[in-house]
């Protein structure tokens, strides 16, 4: 009897053991992928490519450096992949154009996922002379919403990124790179239930703080009493009639002789 | 017992306290400064109908429609408003049509969706229909004419809108008859209305398939209307480009600016058109736009034809001919009145000497008669004359009198009487071009002669150049000239001259009076006198209009601070002719220009795209202004080397964006001056956003060297939360639809590198949005489609980092984002318009401007609107003074700066700083316009009214009094002890 309760425990902690598991497998279902490729799992599937350009003025060519990827919709970190390595001209280009204070241009597509083609780029800019600077490291943030829109991109770069003080030349040919994925936050509602909330509270605790009436009459009212009566007993005697009735005559001369 | 009773006491105590900590300073006014300090001014937009008024004997009112959907009566002999009634709003034509016979008032708006009648002498409505046709064309409308025993009076109202011709009730407005013109599948363009001389009704429609449809209305008695419909093949007629009109003897003449030609038919029986080229008469319209066709008069056989601007022709017309009556070259417009019996028509034309001249001919003779004829000197200022409408009445020697209304090309209305001779004179005038601002400014007055002969004796230029010797004499003749002026000074004092010499406007010592540049989109600018509202320059430019978002841009290159440089402003339009640039430079205290040669602008060879004012200068203390082309191409004005030389300098640092509505795009550019020394944009940054669900509605900077005094806000516990101060920022909101469901965003970008520092989304909201950006916040009213209510969200930015340490911000070097808090509120009603206030340091705190949709302007100060204001309150919040949060805001009548006034249809407000920190002074313009003061922090730099002058002084004196007195007995007293 007891080792078939013992059995039966087991294979629930077994089920709750592969809860998780089979969570894991819906989530990954769920990613917005092309359908029938099965992806092994931990790859990346949403992707731009970045393409840079060292060019001033009206005209700039873009080049392609690298690829961001990142995992699903919600993500809020990318990696960032380089094919190739920084090619000696670019590396003398990118020096020429920080010691002239020049800007170093990125830009990505404006769209990504399943939304088709784009034709349309998003594009930033920073100083030359700060990435030459900073080894190559920086940080892209890429500002994108729920239906595959990349709507702006930003670059920052690190100064603490370089180990030596003097930056080598030779030493620029791979780019340190952070992503970042930022969507736009929902914006914030009145909030009247929180308020309701604390009204009902203060009431709650009033009526708490207050409990039903307990004291006697003197003791609510002697705040109005005690001046009438203190009134009553300073006032000086009025002139006596003579025509009032002896109780209430008497009554009036024990006031008096209070006074 | 005591003890006790404080303690009971205290509650009560804490709650009075509470609730005035809770009140927000208010700033009401007291009765007598009503009008001390403030002025409205009440206008009506461009007149498009009047009449004047036949239900007294004596016409003393006016009735006009105008378009700005204004239903007013002016007072004839004054100008002013005796009743305006503002109607729907949202038809650029304004109101359809003002009919007006004995003591009907009938107005038709919206297309013929609302019809109403109104009470000749008081405004009141007596009676409205109205309909949901939403037509996109003004509609027709006239009022038909019944006879009872040999005398007319109207029966009802008869409006042909595009879709349905209905007959309403004279009396009550009930609808009496309702037809579809046209059959179904078909439409229709222009469209007459005619009531023949026999009753019968006719609606006359030119269809877009080249035919003419007459539909005849026969008034059966018992049975309603009976229509006949006939369908006139026209293959000549286009729907935009044809006018017709019917003869009094029932013909009906068409004019075809096309194709220059005339075609004519009986309108009773007629079925085809019978062909009159223009040429065939001598004639011919070199401006295809100018040519239209009007009858005389309602009963009149005569045809009046425009041929230009100011060529007009006199025809009459039968079935088959067209014969010339009179020419009429050099007459700017015509208008027929009736006086003794006799048809008069009245032009207004070109005198010998260019100036105006009204004069009346008899229709009967086509003869002049002189004693109509009345002058006028012609100001360049008005343009040329529009509209006239003439009222005739009886002079005591049994002659004919008559006044006219006048509107001209500057949408301003002048009343003419005749006086004795031929001349005119001018009774009154009204500036309803007002009514349409599109760009304002105010500008500092000039300092006043004392003050600017003390700038020339330090005057900066050339100082080193000048020998010491040169220098001594220059300040000894300046300073002789001051003690000059202080003497004439003193002398006008002892006897004040009968008549003041009228002055120069000078600066008051708080630079509270300002000179404000009024554009409006009718091409003429003013300057006002910010202390009344009256006008004090004006000048006209004919040729120039808005550009498509309803925008001109007007810029003060050069403020009066830079004696002895005269001020001078620049505005940016487009011309009317090409959809060019046009820009025009002048003295906006004068409303000079400052070339002679270019008084009417300099036309530019392209499109504009967008205009700047640069913050840089010359050497002339003069902005230059840059305007980027549609081609993206850059031109500076004023085109001098002087200035590119500084753009040269600046090499890179200049930054501008520009937002593309219809992609909803928003790209920065970058201003590089080349090798050759031309000035290129290189494209920054590039933001994308998508369609439909976020269509830019509105790019927001803050404004352009706003001061922030206090760099942080300092916490209960002495820490202090710094300012995120980007200069750079842009707050820019988009409206749009995504899976249906109305969604609005806000994103903050910084200009420079195009870096979205903060975005956030509205789901079911929607506009119309109103926002403001300042300092380290942005504030913005918005539409909550999901609880039907108006909200008002707060964001205010820190620096998550501390102090940033340095003085200035730099977009490039910088890393980290703002900490951004918010907070939403509800609001209890729209929004006509939103701005804050501004003053010359930014010490003062600040406060929002509102303006209600009831007509009311309204100061809300901004620390109400806290993203921090806790909802359980502890005593930290206490002592920062933060409030305790309640969701819903109030509407304080307090606070309404318009008291109970109304200001009409407020489009925008603009704030100027004044010299005293404590005030700004605001224009609210729209129809109206109002113009008052502001304190957001009350007058703290100033005495108040009351303070106690005598009192202090006494004091003073007494001290002074007390001290020589107390010495002079303490010297005896040591003088008596040392004799002892």
């Amino acid at each position: 009897m007891a080792s078939t309760m013992g059995s039966f425990l087991r294979s629930c902690l077994g089920f709750l053991v592969f809860l998780p598991i089979i969570c894991f497998c819906q989530v990954l279902s769920d990613m917005d992928l092309p359908a029938g490729a099965a992806p092994p799992p931990n790859i990346p599937t949403l992707s731009v490519t970045v393409e840079h350009s060292f060019d001033q003025g009206r005209d700039q060519t873009f080049t392609p450096r690298g690829t961001i990827s990142w995992k699903t919709m919600r993500s809020t970190s990318g990696t960032y992949q380089q094919g190739v390595p920084l090619s000696e001209q670019d590396r003398d280009r990118l020096k020429v154009l920080a010691d002239a204070g020049g800007f170093y241009r990125i830009r990505v597509p404006n769209k990504f996922g399943l939304i088709g083609d784009s034709t349309d780029y998003v594009s930033t800019l920073v100083r030359a002379d700060l990435l030459y600077n900073s080894c190559l490291s920086d940080v892209i943030t890429l500002n994108i919403d729920m239906l595959g829109h990349i709507i702006g991109v930003a670059m920052a770069t690190v100064p603490e990124g370089c180990e030596g003080d003097e930056v080598e030349t030779f030493d620029l040919s791979f780019f340190n790179t952070t992503v970042e994925i930022a969507q736009p936050v929902t914006g914030p509602v009145p909030e009247t239930q929180a308020y309701i909330q604390k009204i009902e509270q203060e009431r709650a605790e009033k009526e708490k703080g207050q409990p039903p009436e307990q004291r006697s009459f003197f003791a609510k009212y002697w705040m109005y009493i005690l001046p009438i009566v203190l009134f009553l007993i300073l006032s000086p005697g009025q002139p006596d009639g003579g025509q009032g009735g002896g109780g209430q005559g008497g009554g009036g001369r024990g006031g008096n002789g209070g006074s | 017992m005591t003890a006790h009773g404080l303690g009971s006491l205290l509650p009560w105590i804490l709650l009075v306290a509470a609730l005035a900590v809770h009140v927000p300073p208010t700033s009401g006014m007291y009765e007598d400064q009503i009008g001390k300090f403030d002025w409205h001014q009440q206008y009506i937009g461009a007149v498009r109908q009047a009449a004047f008024d036949q239900s007294a004997p004596v016409s003393k009112r006016i009735f006009v429609g105008t378009e700005s959907n204004v239903v007013a009566a002016i007072n004839s002999r004054t100008g002013q408003l005796a009743w305006r009634h503002v109607q729907e709003r949202g038809d650029p034509w304004g109101v359809d049509a003002v009919l007006h016979k004995n003591s009907v008032l009938v107005t038709v708006c919206s297309g013929g969706d609302a019809v109403r009648a109104w009470d000749p002498a008081s405004g009141t409505l007596l009676w409205e229909f109205l309909a949901k046709e939403k037509n996109d064309s003004p509609a027709k409308a006239l009022l038909v004419e019944g006879k009872q025993n040999d005398r007319s009076y109207v029966e009802s109202v008869a409006v042909l809108t595009k879709k349905t011709l209905r007959i309403l009730s004279a009396v009550d407005g009930h609808e009496m008859v309702s037809t579809e013109v046209w059959s179904s599948g078909e439409s229709g363009g222009t469209a007459v209305l005619h009531q023949a001389s026999n009753g019968q009704l006719f609606a006359i429609s030119i269809s877009s398939q080249s035919t003419i449809q007459i539909v005849s209305y026969t008034h059966v008695p018992g049975k309603g209307y009976e229509a006949v419909k006939r369908v006139v093949p026209a293959g000549w007629a286009l729907p935009q480009s044809t006018q017709c009109v019917v003869t009094g003897d029932n013909f009906l003449v068409c004019s075809e600016a096309s194709s220059n030609s005339l075609h004519t038919m009986s309108l009773v029986d007629g079925s085809a058109f019978s062909a009159v080229p223009l040429l065939s008469l001598g004639f011919n319209s070199w401006q295809p736009d100018s040519l239209a066709i009007r009858a005389v008069q309602v009963g009149r056989k005569e045809v009046v034809l425009r041929l230009a601007k100011d060529h007009y022709v006199l025809l009459q017309a039968t079935a088959s001919t067209v014969t010339v009556l009179k020419d009429l070259p050099d007459v700017y417009t015509t208008t027929t009145a009736r006086s003794q019996e006799r048809d008069i028509m009245f032009v207004v034309k070109k005198g010998s000497k260019d100036e105006l001249v009204v004069t009346g001919l008899y229709l009967e003779n086509l003869k002049e008669d002189p004693a109509l004829t009345q002058m006028i000197a012609r100001q360049l200022h008005y343009g040329s004359p529009q509209q006239v409408t003439v009222y005739t009445f009886l002079k005591r020697d049994g002659a004919t009198g008559y006044r006219a209304l006048l509107q001209m090309e500057d949408q301003s209305l002048l009343m003419l009487q005749q006086l004795q001779g031929n001349q005119g004179h001018v009774m009154w005038q009204r500036n309803e071009a007002l009514a349409s601002i599109s760009a304002v400014d105010q500008v500092d007055l000039p300092v006043s002669e004392t003050e600017s002969k003390f700038e020339e004796e330090f005057g900066e230029e050339s100082e080193e150049d000048l020998s010491v010797w040169q220098m001594f004499t220059r300040r000894i003749s300046t300073q002789l000239e001051q003690l000059k002026d202080l003497a004439d000074k003193f002398e006008e004092y002892r006897k004040p001259k009968a008549k003041q010499v009228e002055k120069q406007l000078e600066r008051d010592p708080f630079n509270l009076r300002k000179m404000i540049v009024a554009v409006t989109s009718a091409g003429k600018l003013y300057g006002l006198d910010s202390a009344n509202g009256d006008v004090v320059w004006q000048y006209f430019l004919p040729n120039i209009r808005c550009f498509s978002q309803g925008e001109m841009y007007l810029f003060v290159q050069r403020t009066t601070a830079h004696f002895p440089h005269p001020p001078q402003a620049m505005l940016v339009a487009q011309e009317k002719a090409t959809g060019n640039g046009l820009v025009f430079t002048f003295n906006p205290t004068t409303g000079q220009p400052v070339n002679t040669s270019s008084a009417a602008g300099i036309p530019q060879p392209f499109k504009v795209l967008q205009a700047n004012l640069l913050p840089v200068m010359n050497n002339h203390h003069l902005h230059p202004v840059m305007i980027v082309d549609s081609d993206h191409g850059v031109h500076i004005f004023p085109p001098s080397s002087s200035v590119l030389s500084v753009l040269k300098k600046n090499n890179g640092k200049i930054f501008l964006h520009a937002a593309d509505l219809a992609k909803s795009t928003l790209t920065g550019f970058s201003l590089a001056t080349s090798q050759d020394g031309t000035v290129e944009l290189a494209q920054a940054w590039h933001l994308s956003l998508p369609i439909p669900s976020q269509k830019i509605v509105g790019v927001v900077p803050r404004r352009a060297n706003e001061h922030v005094h206090s760099q942080g806000r300092v916490l209960s516990d002495r820490s202090v939360m710094y300012k995120y101060l980007n200069p750079n920022l842009l707050a820019v909101v988009t409206e749009g639809i995504e899976r249906d469901i109305p969604l609005l965003t806000l994103y903050l970008v910084d200009a420079v590198t195009g870096q979205v520092v903060y975005s956030m989304q509205h789901k079911r909201a929607s506009g119309p949005i109103h926002l403001v950006h300042s300092e380290n916040w942005v504030v913005y009213h918005y539409w909550n489609g999901k609880f039907r209510r108006h909200e008002m969200t707060v964001l205010e930015l820190f620096e998550s980092q501390g102090d940033r340490n340095s003085t200035t911000f730099s977009s490039l070097s910088t890393q980290s984002l703002p900490l951004v808090l918010q907070q939403a509120y509800i609001f209890p009603t729209g929004l006509a318009a939103m701005a804050v206030s501004n003053t010359e340091r930014g010490i003062t705190a600040r406060s929002l401007l509102l303006a209600l949709p009831n007509g009311g302007l309204m100061t809300f100060p901004k620390n109400i609107l806290d993203p921090r204001r806790p909802i359980i309150p502890t005593k930290q919040h206490q002592e920062e003074g933060v409030y305790p949060y309640m969701p819903e805001l109030h509407i304080n009548p307090m606070t309404l700066l318009t008291y109970n006034q109304s200001v009409e249809g407020i489009r925008g407000i603009h704030i100027g700083a004044a010299g005293l920190e404590s005030t700004s002074v605001v224009l609210a313009y729209g129809l109206d316009l109002f113009y008052t003061r502001i304190m957001p922090s009350q007058m703290f730099d100033v005495l108040k009214e009351d303070f106690d002058y005598f009192f202090i002084s006494s004091i003073l004196l007494g001290l002074v009094m007390a001290t020589l007195i107390t010495h002079r007995l303490a010297a005896m007293k040591t003088l008596n002890r040392s004799w002892r």
